[in-house]
């Protein structure tokens, strides 16, 4: 009987570890639709800044710093990473695209790092991480990012780097994330540019008569950089509903997996029990019948 | 023919709403649309706008941006936005002190053009509700205090 107690006690454990993994299921779910819908909500911005953009260009402005392509000789990648493990291999996939890049970049590359995992990864690698950020609030602000794209914002005007990158995973739905890598400054259109996944068809109006206030490179100068904040800040909402997708779908794998072995260990509880009772009920009956005769 | 008018932030779209007439805080002072006004496109600063519909007003507290105007729309893009009945002035008075101790011990620029950010920010705020105290009767509790 000691074995049926051994399985009764590893059912137990494996139906609490169950509970776990449901619940932690159910909460990145109900954070996943906050942060898709938060990717949603930051839209209607860019579009309109984007289109903004587009019109003033169309009226034959367009310089600015943060435009300017320069032979490439020193560039920044900027990974968005996670604070949290249990997201399936999100991470791990992310930084396998990032260290190709990486060894295949022919540039003087550094790195700015968010999240603590991607702290972790980059450690074996030998990139050269500049800066780190780490304790992403589950309710990302624009106050959280905006440091992040100032700061590439400036070493970008001050030709520190002639190209800035973001490597973040790409959230395609709710089961697949695909680590993707493209161009944020400068911020051109581009194939690889992060500007051509803002879809702007629904709000094509050019202003071609409009009068501009103050003046139209005043104008310029304080939509470009807000719009760069933007489309990074975007990115790594993007970021961060992957990683709730991807926590997600691992905690119901696991969810799945403790229901087969529950289902297991119900199983081999029971034919032991069952032998138990046969061996059992051979002894009565055999004595009864060494008794009859 | 009313104005359509909408104000979207960096996180969203605060609101949408049909509109008699509109009055913007540009960068050359107060102007007021109504219908039918020519392509404008200004940038915003840190102050109130105030919508007009069917004889009512409602007031927003907006902190920079731009505005794209034409004859039936105006957008707002801002930086931050809030309608002044969802201003907690109890909230904006604390982070406008809390401000003032940042300034006194801000350590560099980076520091004091927060701590001024702030400052010009929730004087704002506390000015617009202190204006419409008498619309104001359901303070809602803000989601971005600073």
């Amino acid at each position: 009987m000691s074995n049926t107690l051994g399985i009764r006690r590893r059912i137990r454990s494996v139906g609490n570890v169950k509970q776990i993994t449901k619940a932690m299921e159910l909460t990145a779910a109900a954070k996943m639709h906050r942060s898709s819908s938060a990717v949603l909500g930051a839209r209607p911005y860019a579009i309109r800044a984007l289109s903004l953009v587009r019109s003033l260009e169309k009226r034959g402005i367009s310089n600015h710093p943060l435009l300017e392509v320069r032979p490439i000789k020193n560039e920044l990648l900027i990974a968005f990473f996670t604070d949290r493990g249990m997201v399936g291999s999100i991470n791990a996939q992310l930084a396998r695209s990032v260290s190709q890049y990486i060894s295949q970049s022919k540039n003087n590359l550094d790195v700015v790092i968010v999240g603590k995992k991607g702290a972790k990864f980059v450690n074996k690698s030998k990139a050269n991480v500049i800066a780190t950020y780490t304790d992403i609030p589950s309710k990302l602000t624009f106050e959280y990012t905006r440091p992040i794209s100032l700061n590439a914002r400036m070493s970008f005007e001050n030709k520190e780097y002639d190209l800035v990158n973001v490597a973040y995973n790409h959230f395609a739905s709710t089961l697949t994330q695909k680590p993707t890598i493209t161009q944020v400054l400068p911020f051109t259109d581009h194939p690889d540019s992060i500007i051509t996944n803002i879809d702007t068809s629904a709000d094509e109006k050019v202003l071609l008569e409009a009068i501009i206030e103050p003046d139209i490179q005043t104008l310029f100068n304080s939509v470009l950089p807000r719009l760069v904040d933007q489309v990074i800040f975007e990115t790594m909402l993007e970021a961060q509903a992957s990683e709730y997708a991807a926590s997600m779908v691992a905690m119901r794998n696991a969810t799945d997996n403790a229901e087969d072995l529950l289902s297991d260990l119900q199983l081999s509880y029971n034919s032991i029990r069952q032998s138990s009772i046969t061996a059992e009920m051979a002894e009565i009956s055999a004595s009864i019948a060494a008794m009859e005769d | 023919m009313p104005i359509t008018f909408s104000l979207i932030s960096q996180d969203k779209v605060v609101d949408e709403l049909e509109a008699d007439e509109v009055l913007l805080p540009t960068a050359n002072g107060q102007i007021g649309i109504l219908p039918n006004h020519v392509d404008l496109i200004t940038t915003i600063q840190t102050g109130e706008i105030t919508i007009k519909s069917h004889g009512k007003e409602s007031h927003y507290a907006v902190f920079g941006g731009f505005a794209e105007v034409t004859g039936k729309e105006v957008t707002v893009l801002a930086d931050r936005a809030e309608h002044a009945d969802s201003i907690d002035l109890a909230a904006a008075e604390q982070a406008h002190r809390n401000a003032e101790v940042m300034l006194k011990d801000a350590k560099d620029d980076q520091e004091l053009s927060n701590a001024l950010g702030l400052i010009e920010r929730n004087l704002n705020r506390i000015d617009i509700v202190k204006r419409h105290r008498h619309t104001n009767h359901h303070p809602k509790s803000p989601e971005n205090i600073q």
